[in-house]
Parts: structure tokens; sequence; C-alpha cells
């Protein structure tokens, strides 16, 4: 990148309120210092206790979703896009990563189960959720993950499949965001 | 049995299982890569300490500041324990302790409260770090 094309990334970026910015590989360990990063850019940026706390939650959530259910890229391991904005009067946090696409039904039917919950609900379904002793078999997290993103936002998670079909490799990229 | 120790680490509690004091305690953040390699050592022990070992009584210290959704679901197999070995007879006692700003573990709170009535409970707002 030429220093005229950085100045434009950088320039983007600030319009954008990007506070933190991730693209890359993913493991547990760059998600423990991510998110020591995270909190203390956060403590910069003013946020209050209350939503610092929700977007670490929210953060977190996704990171660990790229950690164990991204679809593996040869070579590289999961890769995944995290971002956090400040977006008055709150922040937004988003996520991508490639999925493969045979999961795209299950993940699909269950963003809009919980997209369709009031606050109130969601709440109650992580509830319901924490008690169960099954699960779907496939979800390390019994499907708390999502609910708890969903707790943590203050308006439904958003979520897109790009592309809409299976590219090469029989993946797509999955986007999700909450805004806090 | 001897008390069982693990110092904290940036992802997972401090962890304080003591027989001989009645004792357990888990103190700090939780979200390790394994959720049931970290904590199911610490369940099976604690499990035949209030089945096997027939503890009269157990006073449960814990402040998790951060747990993800993985060791929510962890938690909630100590209380289920807990809640069993309260329902024959053993004097469980819970400090549930939160930070004062945290609502979602405040909320955690009161469903412990509801959901496990063998649990003697107790929980503490502690002010802001």
């Amino acid at each position: 990148m030429q220093a005229d094309q950085f100045k434009k990334f950088a320039a983007s970026a600030q319009d954008e309120g990007v506070i933190f910015f991730h693209s890359g590989r993913l493991d547990q360990e760059e998600v423990i210092c991510i998110g020591a990063v995270l909190r203390r850019r956060l403590q910069e940026e003013g946020a209050s206790g209350v939503q610092s706390r929700r977007v670490f939650n929210a953060f977190m959530e996704m990171a660990q979703n790229v950690v164990h259910y991204a679809a593996e890229e040869p070579g590289a391991g999961r890769l995944g896009v995290l971002s956090v904005t400040r977006t008055e009067p709150g922040f937004t946090v988003m996520c991508g990563n490639y999925l493969a696409w045979e999961q795209v039904p299950r993940v699909r039917s269950r963003l809009m189960a919980v997209q369709a919950l009031s606050p109130e609900n969601v709440r109650l379904a992580y509830r319901q959720q924490l008690a169960r002793q099954d699960g779907d078999p496939e979800s390390k997290g019994a499907g708390l993950g999502l609910l708890t993103m969903a707790t943590n936002a203050r308006a439904p998670i958003e979520f897109a499949f790009d592309p809409e079909q299976p590219m090469e490799g029989g993946r797509t990229f999955l986007f999700l965001k909450a805004l806090i | 049995m001897s008390d069982w120790y693990l110092p904290p680490t940036a992802f997972t509690p401090e962890v304080l299982l003591s027989p001989c004091q009645r004792l357990l305690s888990l103190k700090g953040e939780s979200y390790p890569e394994n959720v049931l390699s970290f904590y199911a050592p610490l369940l099976e022990r604690l499990r035949a300490l209030l089945e096997e070992g027939g503890l009269p009584a157990l006073r449960v210290e814990m402040h998790i500041s951060y747990y993800n959704s993985a060791s929510a679901k962890a938690l909630h197999r100590f209380f289920q324990l807990l809640n069993r070995a309260g329902e024959r007879g053993c004097a469980v006692k819970l400090i549930w302790c939160f930070d004062e700003e945290d609502d979602l573990a405040r909320d955690l709170g009161n469903n412990i409260r509801e959901d496990f009535p063998a649990i003697e409970f107790e929980d503490r707002s502690l002010g802001a770090a």
C-alpha cells in the first residue's frame, strides 16, 4: 500500500468511526489479546461501564463464533473480519467469516428465530436455553452465543449471507451486526 | 480430599475447592477455548465431595466478572449439582457477586434464586471497578 492509499484508508476508517478492526486469522490466543485491546479502546472512547460491557460481550461471542464455526482455510486456519465502530448513541459490532454452504439453512433459521424475539423474549429464551440439557449437537455453546449477542444489543441482530449461493469451495460469507 | 486450587489466567477464573473449609470459590473471567475440559474435572470433584463425601455444608462464592455463553452453561451445571445437594440436606449457601453495572449478571442471580430453591442465595453488588 502506498502512503496516499494508506492515508485514504485511514481517513475512511476515521469517517466510519472505527475504533477497532481486525481481518485475518483468529484463534483463542488472539481473541484474548484482542479482547484486552478492545477494553482499553472502549475506555479511551469514554464508553460507559454498561456500554463497554455490552460491546465486549457481543464482540467476544462473535469472535468465538469465528474460532469455533468459521469454515477453515487450508493452511490459514479460521479467518474473520471484526470491527467496532462508534455510531451515536452507541457502538456497532460487526463480524464476517466464511461459512460452509451446507450450514446456511441451519444458521439462517436460527438467526431469523432470534431476530423475531422481543427484548423480553430474548432474555426468556436465554434462560430456557441455559436450562436445557440437550441443545443443538453441532453447537458448542448450545445456541446461547446468538442469544447472548441479542441480549447485549439494543436492536435485533442483523445478518446477511453474501453471496446467496455457494462460492468456489462450497461456502459463503456470513455477516453479523449488533447495535449496542 | 485435599484442596484443589487453580490460579487465575486471563481467560479462566481462580478456583479454590476446599473440603476442610467447606468452601468453593470461583473468581475472575471465564472464556476458555474448551469450557468443558476446564470445568469437567472441577464438577466431578465437587460431585464426589457432595454425593460420596456427604459434605454437610458448603459455602460457594462466585464473582465471574465476564463469562462467555459456553461458561454460562457450565455454571448452570454447578447450580444443578448444588441444588441437588441442597435437596439431600447439605446446607449450600451461594454468594453471587457481580459488578454494579452488570445487569445481566444481576438477572442471572435472580434466575438462580428462583430456579434452585434448595440453595440459600445471597447476592452482592460490588462497586464499579
